[in-house]
């Protein structure tokens, strides 16, 4: 095994601020829309302690912007151009969580810094990233004072319109924290990637093929 | 002063009555022999016109009447004998009386009574012709109702019309016939009273005002027969004549929910003297008193409401003046229908200055609520609540108000609930969608409003301490306010026309579109949404059980797989 250099801090700071952040928008969430039926904390701290978050989220989220807007880092965000070969490697990566990893397959994905996400990984950060989690932040926007956005609520069909956007959303990272924490789980060992995340450092077989570009 | 009267003896003076009783009779006899001439001079009484004053020149000579009323037998002789028909002496007109009896015991009902009899012989002389050129004053004396001569020319002291008019003002002039008890008939049936209490014009505040100044059309010269077929009619079109004055308030009164209702055709809402009194106009703080404003009149149950308030309590009992009464709020002349815009919530704020401020320490999204939620709702917190969804203009950012709009939108409302048993999600969806069909008219949703049922729980209002502040109250489902769902438009008389809706409007997805200008969080959510949150849920649970659970069935054959891929030393 070797250690390779895979999450730079500012990575990992944005990743457990947004981990810790989305946990506790989603608790908070749960309880302000059902209140009378959870009931924690009083709804007023429910209320105020889900836009702080949400706040600190949303300046967390430019952390991760400008990290990679500045550094080379981008790369690993790069979209695959070719669409037969994105289908090919997204089917292969389908086939091992599917089938190939009962068997004991090896991850047809190797990790290395600039090549940190499998096809599907690639494509649904760069969906999650650039536009569902930018839509959540902006509707939470929009919902935490919608008389001073009045124009764009109403811009967007109206304050019913952006919460059921907002609920959708949230109802999808219900289901994806369960998703990404068990894929989490899938490293060479169940807490690998977590260390990782915590380390910056991934645990990988040594490959007989370097990966081109710098490490750490 | 002891009064002599007269019973059928005169009391207190019993020498005169065989003296009357010769005298009389002496005088009836030469009147008999030698009639009166126009050639007897004004001034000068005949010798039986002095007998007859002899009694009646008497200060106190009163007769009691049946209906309790006492009628003066005082006959100033001087202003008998200077009068007008001084010359037609006594017995000119009571030719009837009969010397022989007189002072007879004749029972006479009243003052009027008598008056009607006495002036009957008036016509002898003044002929229906001769009064043809006055047509009010030839209706009045042609209706049985209407005041005897005598008792507005007087039955004694008659000057010439001439002179009396010249003599007296304006106002005593008209009070002469409506000094007295006077009355008309209206086309309708109704008889309106058109007496006029002397001493309640001058303590009112048009004291200086001549009578003409307001009844234009009418002076000493003239005066127009009634046109108004009823005594409402005749109230509303009088009440124009205040903008002479009053231009200004009466501009904005024609702006007011009164005025529209007025102008489409609902009489009983109030022109200015039902507020202000026709003749009795009082002062400006007379009607902002508890006990003297004018509101009552007709909303009377909201304002019993408003007395057991706080606001009522405070100015009604504990005297402080600075606590509204009704025109605080709903302004005095410019009202407009209560349930319509923000001014009411404008009123709360415009008193209460540090109230945003006061919610925003406290309240999350407090401008949100203010607009959303009506001050009544929180601060009548005995009262029912509900939402009212409003038709939105979404282009000009405008509650819909329209009254010309109104019968288009009520069919459309009721053509939209088919069954008749109130709004629900997909009627209302169609209801939007129709009228967002045609082209011409604005872009239109629903905005709600939370506020209370009534206009009479809106005036139950608390102190601060009472307000409700919790935020389960509303945060919840099922909670109480959610429970009555109405949809609301302004209607043709301008007031708000409310139509009931059914509750799941508020939580059907149905509404995302409809009724996307109302939402509070966790009252109206959308229950479809929560479908798919357990659905999310358990599908996110799935994955990682169902896939260790496939993993767990497979270990056996990965061992297998494992074992065989393994190069020997490995």
């Amino acid at each position: 095994m070797q250690k390779v250099y895979i999450h730079p801090l500012p990575v990992r700071i944005w990743h457990w601020t947004n981990a810790s952040g989305f946990v506790l928008l989603i608790l908070t969430g749960l309880q302000i829309r059902y209140a009378g039926t959870i009931a924690v904390v009083p709804f007023k701290v429910a209320v105020n302690l889900h836009n702080w978050v949400g706040f600190i989220l949303i300046g967390n989220f430019f952390i991760w912007l400008l990290f990679y807007l500045f550094t080379d880092k981008i790369r690993v965000y790069h979209p695959e151009l070719s669409p037969a070969k994105y289908f090919r490697e997204s089917f292969r990566q389908l086939w091992y969580y599917g089938y190939g990893i009962f068997r004991g397959d090896p991850n047809p994905h190797h990790v290395s810094a600039y090549h940190k996400f499998n096809p599907m990984q690639s494509m649904s950060y760069q969906i999650i990233m650039m536009l569902i989690v930018p839509v959540q932040f902006y509707t939470g926007l929009l919902l935490w004072d919608v008389n001073r956005f009045a124009g764009a609520v109403a811009f967007f069909g109206g304050v019913r319109v952006v919460d059921t956007v907002h609920v959708l959303i949230f109802i999808f990272f219900v289901f994806f924290l369960f998703v990404h924490v068990y894929l989490a789980t899938l490293g060479h060992t169940r807490t690998a990637h977590f260390k990782a995340m915590f380390t910056g450092y991934e645990e990988i077989e040594v490959e007989d093929e370097a990966e081109p570009g710098p490490e750490k | 002063m002891a009064r002599s009267r007269i019973e059928g003896h005169t009391a207190g003076r019993p020498s005169y009555a065989g003296l009357i009783t010769a005298a009389v009779a002496a005088v009836l006899a030469l009147l008999v022999a030698a009639p009166l001439t126009a050639s007897v001079a004004a001034g000068a009484l005949s010798g039986d016109d002095e007998t007859c004053l002899s009694c009646h020149d008497s200060e106190g000579m009163e007769k009691d009447l049946a209906d309790g009323e006492i009628l003066s037998l005082h006959i100033r002789g001087g202003a008998f004998a200077n009068s007008v028909h001084g010359w037609v002496g006594c017995a000119g007109c009571h030719a009837n009386i009969d010397l022989g009896s007189h002072p007879e015991g004749k029972e006479i009902e009243s003052r009027h009574a008598y008056s009607a009899e006495a002036s009957q012989i008036c016509s002898d002389c003044h002929s229906g012709e001769s009064l043809q050129d006055g047509p009010a004053h030839h209706a009045l004396v042609s209706t049985a109702a209407g005041p005897a001569c005598a008792e507005c020319h007087d039955a004694h002291a008659v000057t010439p019309i001439s002179e009396w008019k010249a003599g007296i003002g304006e106002t005593a002039y008209c009070l002469t016939c409506h000094g007295q008890s006077l009355n008309v008939q209206f086309k309708s049936g109704e008889s309106f009273a058109l007496s006029i209490d002397e001493a309640v014009l001058r303590s009112s505040v048009h004291l200086d005002h001549e009578c003409a100044d307001c009844h234009t059309g009418f002076s000493k010269e003239t005066h127009e027969t009634g046109t108004f077929a009823s005594t409402r009619e005749q109230v509303i079109g009088r009440a124009e004549v205040c903008r002479e004055c009053h231009d200004e308030k009466f501009e904005q009164y024609e702006g007011s929910i009164h005025a529209t209702l007025i102008d489409g055709g609902n009489l009983a809402a109030p022109v200015c003297s039902d507020c202000h009194g026709s003749h009795s106009v009082r002062p400006k703080a007379v009607y902002e008193t508890v006990t003297g404003v004018p509101c009552k009149k007709c909303h009377a149950n909201i304002f019993e409401a408003y007395v057991s308030s706080t606001h009522g309590k405070a100015r009604g009992i504990l005297g402080h003046f600075e606590a509204p009464i009704c025109a605080d709020c709903h302004r005095a002349h410019e009202v407009d229908a209560a349930a319509t815009g923000n001014q009411l919530r404008d009123a709360c704020l415009g008193c209460h200055e540090g109230a945003m401020d006061a919610h925003q320490d406290w309240l999350p999204n407090a401008a949100l609520h203010l607009e959303a939620v009506s001050c009544a709702a929180c601060h009548a917190p005995l009262a029912q609540r509900g939402v009212e969804l409003r038709l939105f203009d979404t282009k000009a950012q405008i509650p819909f108000s329209e009254p010309g709009e109104a019968r288009k939108f009520e069919n459309q409302i009721r053509a939209a609930d088919t069954d008749g048993d109130g709004l629900d999600a997909f009627e209302l969806w169609s209801l939007i969608r129709d009228i967002n069909r045609e082209g011409e008219a604005p872009e239109m949703t629903l905005q709600g409003r939370m506020g209370v049922r009534t206009g009479v729980d809106a005036h139950r209002l608390s102190g601060k301490a009472g307000a409700v502040r919790e935020c389960g109250s509303c945060h919840q489902e099922g909670a109480d306010p959610f429970q009555n769902v109405t949809v609301s438009i302004v209607g043709r008389d301008g007031r708000t026309v409310r139509y009931a809706a059914d509750k799941d409007v508020l939580s059907s997805v149905m509404s995302v579109d409809s009724v996307s200008g109302f939402y509070a969080i966790g009252g109206t959510r959308i229950k479809l949404l929560d479908v798919l949150l357990v659905f999310a849920f358990l599908g996110g649970l799935s994955v990682p059980v169902g896939h260790l659970t496939l993993k767990w069935l497979f270990r056996t054959y990965r061992k297998r797989s494992q074992g065989k891929g393994a190069s020997p030393g490995s």
